[in-house]
């Protein structure tokens, strides 16, 4: 049998995986065009049949098992020394409305005692809604770290991956810098309003990440793809850095060649490799 | 302040106890596929403890109603690829033209595999199939363990393997054609079958 198209049926078929009828149909009348299929229905039914039923299938040895659970355990009762309180106060209708009240006092309070000339920042830091470079970043770590997001691309070699991005609608020079003590995993590519921007990340073997996210400033100008603050694009234009924190994670944003970098780790602010480019 | 603290804490023993309901009980599955892809006993418990560590760690964000099984691969994999993938042993590659024509040949010395069945199925020992799954290349062995062993769906191997269902297709024709091969030539050599 040589026709790539009945090859697949017939392995869905097997697998009761012919979800339209015209499939089946099709299947059904390549049965009939062709009675040697008979043989490969049956050889390959009789495969699965002994993957199914005949292979072994290895248990987890007792004393990992054990280990795991001791672990996770141990994760648990450290879990509930670190509560997240933006998470568990707003979350609660009656402990929320008391506690948002108190916490509004003390802003009010706050403000109008501050001492003159304090400047807080508060332009820079308001990078908020859901295309903004922050939070595209953030969430593209978070979807990482939990396993909804993985590379399209595995590679360690820088000039691999720049290539990647080239090859895969990337249209502008990346940048992919070498961190001491990490590897590169690898990259994807993201789509923003039919735009391919470039994301990769690196893996230390204690269980950090590095993922960076990287954007032409073209995309962030005007009818942006990707938003940013003009407070903030011009901060970082001067030279600076900026620092954020969500969750457990950090992120740092640096403006260089007409590109903006959005690093986010989950290692500890102080460690975070930050003047990267060379 | 004290009632929130301990509704906080019931969230917390809540998600736990959901956790081991729902993720413990797949442990031996992931176990299972782990051993096959590292193909190291030590290097598949330490992949299942850091998926299990960073599963709990993100369990909040795991959808109720959904296939927790599915999700557990999908977190291995990422920490498989970043860790594991670069020590473990890639098999032979496989000559696929190769394995066509040895494959028509059998083909074409059988008017009917009905009594094939008998003879491998019930002949073939346990580490040969072990031995055949083992030697395939990484991309068909996924597939095949995915779909034959643990029973996941196709939409779910192809999101697990990032491809189109077509190539979910594909693969698992080609490397059950290679395995059908494999075991045949087990069985002829060891004198399991009549003919």
């Amino acid at each position: 049998m040589k026709n790539k198209k009945h090859e697949e049926l017939l392995t869905a078929f097997i697998d009761n995986e012919l979800k339209s009828q015209e499939e089946l149909r099709a299947f059904e009348e390549a049965l009939k065009e062709d009675p040697s299929l008979e043989f490969d229905l049956k050889a390959e039914s009789l495969t699965k049949n002994i993957l199914k039923n005949r292979s072994v299938r290895d248990k987890m040895p007792g004393k990992r098992k054990e280990g795991i659970l001791r672990a996770l355990a141990a994760e648990r009762i450290s879990t509930q020394k670190k509560f997240t309180f933006k998470e568990n106060i707003y979350n609660r209708k009656f402990i929320g409305f008391s506690t948002a009240a108190v916490i509004l006092i003390a802003i009010i309070l706050l403000l109008f005692n501050r001492p003159p000339g304090v400047n807080i920042g508060i332009n820079i830091s308001k990078q908020t809604g859901e295309n903004n470079i922050v939070v595209l970043a953030a969430n593209n770590f978070e979807k990482y770290m939990a396993g909804d997001k993985s590379v399209q691309f595995v590679s360690n070699n820088p000039e691999e991956i720049k290539n990647y991005f080239r090859t895969n609608g990337v249209d502008y020079e990346t940048y992919i810098p070498d961190f001491d003590n990490y590897s590169l995993v690898g990259a994807f590519v993201t789509d923003h309003k039919g735009v391919k921007l470039a994301n990769h990340i690196y893996s230390s073997p204690d269980g950090k990440y590095i993922y960076i996210f990287q954007v032409h400033e073209n995309y962030l100008q005007g009818d942006s793809i990707v938003r940013i603050t003009n407070d903030l694009l011009n901060y970082l234009k001067l030279g600076n850095d900026y620092k954020t924190t969500q969750k457990e994670y950090i992120t740092v944003l640096k403006h260089k060649d007409k590109k903006v970098f959005a690093m986010v780790s989950n290692l500890d602010a102080e460690k975070l490799p930050i003047n990267f480019y060379k | 302040m004290f009632p929130f603290l301990f509704a906080m804490l019931d969230d917390q023993q809540q998600l736990y106890a959901d956790f081991e309901a729902e993720a413990i009980p797949h442990m031996d599955s992931l176990y299972n596929f782990a051993l096959k892809i590292t193909g190291d006993s030590d290097d598949a418990s330490d992949l299942i403890q850091e998926t299990y560590l960073k599963s709990f760690r993100f369990f909040d964000k795991f959808e109720k109603g959904t296939n927790c099984k599915a999700w557990l691969f999908r977190i291995m994999k990422n920490t498989y690829i970043n860790t594991y993938r670069k020590r473990a042993k890639e098999p032979d590659k496989v000559d696929y033209e190769e394995i066509e024509n040895f494959y028509e040949s059998i083909k074409s010395s059988y008017s009917d595999a009905s009594h094939l069945e008998k003879e491998l199925y019930d002949n073939l020992l346990d580490d040969e199939i072990s031995q055949a799954i083992s030697s395939l290349p990484e991309d068909f062995r996924t597939v095949v363990i995915l779909c034959d062993i643990e029973g996941l769906s196709y939409e779910e191997i192809a999101d697990f393997i990032d491809c189109p269902i077509g190539t979910v297709r594909s693969r698992l024709h080609r490397a059950r054609k290679i395995l059908f091969t494999k075991l045949y030539k087990y069985a002829s050599d060891k004198g399991y079958l009549e003919k």
